[in-house]
């Protein structure tokens, strides 16, 4: 990717490449994780409706593809309505908030080998510090909104984020005990060699505790009491309309884009193909299989995204005092024992991974 | 001046105004939220001297951790402008007395020390650079300071275990969800099954 921008951008002065390059690869990940969220607004809705035995829907574009572009362009010529006695400054602030960490994690995450914007050492520890940043928006939206259902939202997802920041933690140090590294460029390395040799099989307790706090994360449901609009109206957006909400809308859809993605690089190799090492495929047309691509990446976090949607059309949403349950007494329990057990497993030597 | 300077100067200019701004706004979710600002700043400078552990770690405790909680109490309180700006006039005095000391040992510990300080080289940056600092950091921490770094967190712990217990009450009746008695009820104890004369004709 490096290499091609630098020939595209071979008419201009050899010092201003440092700067144009990665700036053109941020505009081109940005561009793809704004028409990914909107795409996969309609990828929900289709999903849902697709369980709900309904059509979903139909109408904007061939087969209703573009429904996504039809809401944005409502929501952008909507009126921003500032309620009274609302912090107008921070009320317009909120929705930044939780839209900036969503969109600067994705700095330091590999989509192949070559393309990433900020191939940094310490890349877990930046991504924890970003996603603990995302509350913020929350939070803030909830305070300067003035009123109590948007307040008793903010209140629940703070505490439902902090207790889940803490799982989530716990199971990204045991994929950083596994891979030896702090870099997710080296974590997918790690990996490399066919299905059986993913963090899944060894890993598989964190695997599933990472993938339901990433839910409870991005307060999706069953997790969104933050929300809940059976109980407290709409949560934290509530007083929320037009381009604000929207931009709310995207934060959240770009967070989940980022937790599958995650999920997938930690757990399921990222790029690496399904079929890497098998012996079947060797020497048979079907050898191209076996290569590392981006498109694999695709299709895993395809799966993790679907299994958002799944999840969502599938369970009632949780008491607020299960969650509380759920995260402090049976998530990160596991991740404290599994951590223990991996240990464990390195003195022993039993799993794919070397010892350094 | 180089470009690492100015980013200098321009995060040290918005880390003195952030902290001034935590004592001198009257609302004090802005005060919380200009202090967020001057952690994350100070992250940054701790940034420009390559010690990325140190600062993304300060990011991810105090501004991930400890400053939600700040404002989720801070959020809760509903305190008047006025009793906070007079209480703040009251204590004035005794904080700037405070406030001069510590400025005084500092200049102190600057002045002594002052032919090993730059502004953007670190002892960090001394140590071996093809590894990361987060490498460095955890190999000290688990083989020269073994018990102290031990120590510390077995403190800590029984710091978590104490508070808790202190605040732990037990109310009388207080309902709580038990699982395993849900899961394993027994249905027919639960359900009766009546006959109705109206249905037998």
């Amino acid at each position: 990717m490096d290499e091609f921008l630098t020939i595209l951008f071979d008419f201009l002065p050899p010092e201003s490449i440092r700067f144009v390059v990665p700036f053109m690869k941020i505009i081109i990940l940005l561009v793809a994780l704004i028409l990914g969220a909107a795409f996969l607004v309609f990828f929900e809705r289709k999903v849902i409706a697709f369980m709900h035995q309904r059509i979903g829907p139909n109408r904007v574009g061939p087969k209703g593809w573009f429904q996504s572009f039809a809401d944005v362009i409502k929501l952008f010529i909507k009126e921003v309505i500032v309620p009274s006695n609302a912090d107008r400054f921070l009320f317009l602030t909120a929705p930044l908030l939780s839209l900036i960490p969503a969109l600067a994690a994705w700095a330091v995450i590999p989509l192949n080998e070559t393309f990433i914007i900020a191939d940094i050492d310490a890349g877990i520890l930046y991504l924890l510090a970003l996603t603990s940043f995302s509350v913020y928006g929350v939070i803030l939206a909830g305070w300067a909104s003035n009123s109590k259902y948007a307040f008793l939202g903010a209140m629940r997802s703070a505490a439902q984020m902090v207790a889940y920041e803490i799982a989530m933690g716990f199971a990204l140090v045991g994929v950083l005990m596994a891979g030896g590294s702090l870099n997710l460029g080296d974590i997918v390395a790690a990996q490399s060699g066919g299905i059986l040799h993913w963090f899944w099989i060894p890993l598989f307790p964190l695997f599933f505790v990472y993938f339901i706090s990433g839910i409870a994360e991005t307060n999706r449901h069953p997790f969104d009491v933050a929300e809940g609009e059976s109980e407290i109206v709409a949560g934290f957006h509530v007083e929320y309309s037009g381009a604000a909400f929207a931009i709310f809308f995207l934060a959240e859809y770009v967070n989940m884009l980022l937790i599958a993605t995650l999920t997938s690089i930690m757990f399921l190799g990222g790029w690496e193909s399904f079929f890497a090492g098998s012996n079947y495929l060797m020497n048979t047309s079907l050898e191209f299989l076996m290569e590392p691509s981006i498109l694999w990446l695709a299709v895993k976090v395809s799966f993790f995204l679907f299994t958002f949607f799944w999840l969502r059309a599938s369970f009632p949403r949780y008491r607020y005092d299960q969650i509380m349950k759920l995260g402090w007494k049976v998530l990160i329990p596991i991740t404290i024992i599994w951590i223990g057990v991996e240990g464990v497993m390195f003195l022993a030597n039993v799993g794919p991974w070397k010892v350094a | 001046m180089a470009f690492i300077e100015i980013i200098f100067y321009v995060f040290s200019s918005i880390l003195v105004l952030t902290s001034l701004g935590v004592i001198l706004f009257k609302n004090p979710v802005y005060s919380a939220i200009s202090l967020i600002l001057s952690f994350i700043t100070s992250a940054a400078l701790w940034l420009l001297l390559q010690a990325e552990f140190l600062a993304i770690v300060l990011i991810l405790v105090y501004v991930g951790a400890v400053m939600v909680l700040f404002l989720f109490v801070v959020m809760m309180l509903n305190i008047s402008d006025v009793i906070r700006t007079s209480r703040f006039n009251k204590i004035a005095p005794f904080a700037l007395f405070i406030g001069l000391i510590i400025v005084g040992e500092l200049i102190t510990l600057i002045w002594i020390r002052s032919d090993q300080f730059s502004m953007t080289s670190s002892p960090i940056s001394v140590l071996d650079t093809s590894v990361g600092n987060t490498t460095l950091l955890g190999t000290a921490l688990f083989t020269d300071y073994l018990y102290s770094f031990e120590i510390a967190g077995f403190i800590l712990l029984l710091a978590i275990v104490v508070s808790i217990s202190l605040t732990l009450r037990r109310r009388e009746g207080l309902k709580r969800q038990i699982v395993s008695e849900q899961v394993n009820i027994d249905p027919t104890k639960r359900m009766k099954l009546v006959d109705l004369k109206s249905e037998k004709n």
